[in-house]
């Protein structure tokens, strides 16, 4: 039997031992410092705490669940499935893979591993972006919350679906014309998609292999998540969002502020159309619809997470289309309707 | 070393498990809606206990590197303590009244208001007694939508929240203050019911939480509840509204 910082190793399917005791040592600390700790802390400085660790808690279940669902897709599918259904041809393909989230509903967060969990299955590093930057948008839980919000105004709801299904279809031809995708993907990701490709024909049994996954994605993804909870909670405490908010009523200001607000507020799509209704009545309606497409593609909490995958110039130009795209549809919506 | 190769190759795992257990633990004792809307209760607790089970197992696995080889990354090191800063040893609590004036009270506003205000009139069309029944939330929209001052004087209100002073005049003026929740406490919005109380700072503080009764009136110019009876009382168990 091997063993690993001192301790006997036991097989997946018996009791796991130490997992218990340090998750009871952590809840026994958790509930006990809740007796005997209390710590004054500056007033910003608790602001930040709380801001920070409300954005872990409210993502972190989408990231366990889109990591589930990507071990699901690694281990569990069978190789072909999905490229069995999906269009040969790489633009219709790419439409298909842009309603991909009707079908797996998870939010932008949970998206991300999901997306790392489809490269390694054989997806195009384009495809797995169309898919990524859709998802959030073309999916049922984020067309009823909108819908819900606005349902007196569908100029928001179609202009949304239209902006998200645009700038994921343009981003995946963009960078369609790649054909290695070491120019795209960080390095540590594509070892990471041979290191798989090259153990599947291993005698692991499936559930270590995707305990091994769940333990290499959780490695990637939730350090991320946290970088990208501080840094927003740390730019809520420090930038007034008044600011932001007393450009509302001008045509084309109100669109890049409504922008900003998208950026550092890093709000999950499925809900956020109940947050910018708030603004209905104090911004113009294009400003609504851009941070309605802006919000759930580029955020700070997103960019950190798209980083554990893609590189740098990945997310500069994602960021660009994004902002071309849904500025000019919220220009649209504010002079033409 | 068997520290830093835990850390390096289990700082995923880690994380989760510390916020997993947060999470329940917030849930099982009433105050996970301090940080995020009531409607994921459920989903985050089901989906933290699958985590934790997982957490179990994956902790029980080796991971590829040896532990005679594991360099300690600081970055994976700063993240558990924030963790373990932030979600096990502070005590929760609600945002305070800096971040309330720093994103602007009543900054934002939704319609709702104006239809409960109809049912309001259709009620009660020969007295102002059914505007009591006007929700804080209600009351902020109203102020947010209608610039007629006329319309509010001499009715009457009747609500609760923490004191958010006002920063244009500090001394005579404040807000009794909510903050409305669309997702987690990162979008929380504040919203508020101005008062005018001369040296208010002298029987109450910020941040203090207060019910209000008391009937709108134009002073100085600017509409506010006008010297409000006011009780201090507890902070409520869900400090927010939705």
């Amino acid at each position: 039997m091997k063993t690993v910082y001192g301790q006997k190793l036991r097989g997946s399917s018996r009791i796991p031992f130490f997992g218990i005791v340090l998750i009871a040592l952590i809840a026994l600390m958790r509930i006990v410092s809740d007796q005997i700790v209390n710590l004054s802390l500056p007033t910003r400085l608790q602001d930040f705490f709380i801001l920070s660790s409300s954005i872990i808690i409210e993502a972190l279940p989408f990231v366990i669940l889109g990591i589930l669902l990507s071990v699901i897709v690694q281990i569990w599918l069978p190789s072909d499935l999905l490229f069995k259904i999906l269009p040969k041809h790489t633009a219709p393909r790419r439409i298909a893979l842009s309603f991909l989230g009707i079908f797996l509903p998870v939010c932008e967060c949970g998206n991300v591993p999901l997306a790392r969990g489809l490269m390694i299955k054989g997806l195009t590093v384009s495809e797995s972006l169309t898919f990524l930057l859709a998802a959030p948008i073309l999916n049922p839980i984020t067309i009823i919350t909108t819908q819900q919000a606005f349902g007196s105004d569908s100029t928001i709801l179609i202009a949304r679906l239209l902006g998200g299904f645009m700038i994921a279809n343009i981003v995946g031809w963009v960078f369609s014309g790649y054909k290695k995708s070491s120019e795209l993907l960080t390095p540590e990701f594509e070892a990471s998609c041979k290191v798989d490709h090259n153990e599947t024909g291993h005698q692991h049994g499936k559930l270590k292999r995707s305990i091994e996954v769940f333990i290499r994605e959780a490695n990637v993804i939730v350090p991320a998540l946290f970088v990208g909870g501080i840094i927003a909670g740390l730019v809520q405490v420090i930038i007034p969002r008044s600011i932001l908010v007393e450009l509302g009523s001008d045509p084309v200001l109100s669109i890049f502020a409504m922008m900003g607000l998208a950026f550092i507020v890093s709000i999950c799509a499925n809900v956020d159309a109940f947050f910018a209704l708030a603004f209905y009545n104090t911004f113009t309606t294009g400003s609504i619809v851009t941070f309605l497409v802006f919000g759930p593609i580029v955020d700070i909490k997103m960019l950190s997470l798209m980083r554990t995958t893609y590189k740098k110039r990945v997310l500069v130009t994602i960021t660009f289309v994004t902002v071309l795209v849904s500025a000019s549809l919220g220009l649209a919506v504010n002079y033409a309707f | 070393m068997r520290f830093k190769y835990i850390v390096e190759n289990y700082k995923g795992v880690i994380l989760i498990a510390i916020t997993s257990i947060a999470t329940i633990w917030l849930g099982a004792t009433n105050q996970l809606g301090l940080y995020i809307h009531p409607r994921y209760f459920g989903f985050s607790l089901v989906a933290c206990t699958i985590g934790l089970v997982a957490v179990a197992y994956a902790l029980s696995i080796p991971a590829h590197k040896k532990p005679e080889k594991t360099k300690l990354n600081y970055a994976s090191l700063f993240l558990i303590i924030f963790a373990f800063v932030s979600l096990v040893l502070i005590k929760p609590t609600t945002l305070s009244s800096d971040i309330a004036n720093q994103r602007g009270i009543n900054s934002a506003s939704t319609t709702e208001a104006l239809s409960k205000l109809a049912e309001v009139d259709i009620v009660s069309p020969f007295g102002d007694s059914s505007y009591t029944q006007l929700t804080i939330k209600d009351w902020a929209n109203l102020l947010a939508q209608t610039s007629d001052q006329a319309f509010f004087v001499n009715k009457k209100a009747i609500v609760s929240g923490f004191i958010t002073q006002d920063e244009s005049d500090p001394d005579n003026r404040f807000f009794v203050s909510r903050f409305v929740l669309s997702c987690c406490a990162v979008d929380a919005r504040p919203i508020g019911v101005p008062l005018y109380l001369s040296n208010w700072k002298d029987k109450y503080q910020t941040d203090q939480w207060i019910a209000v009764e008391g009937e709108f009136s134009v002073v100085e110019g600017k509409l506010s509840l006008n010297n409000p009876k006011i009780e201090s009382i507890d902070k409520p168990r869900n400090p927010y509204v939705y």
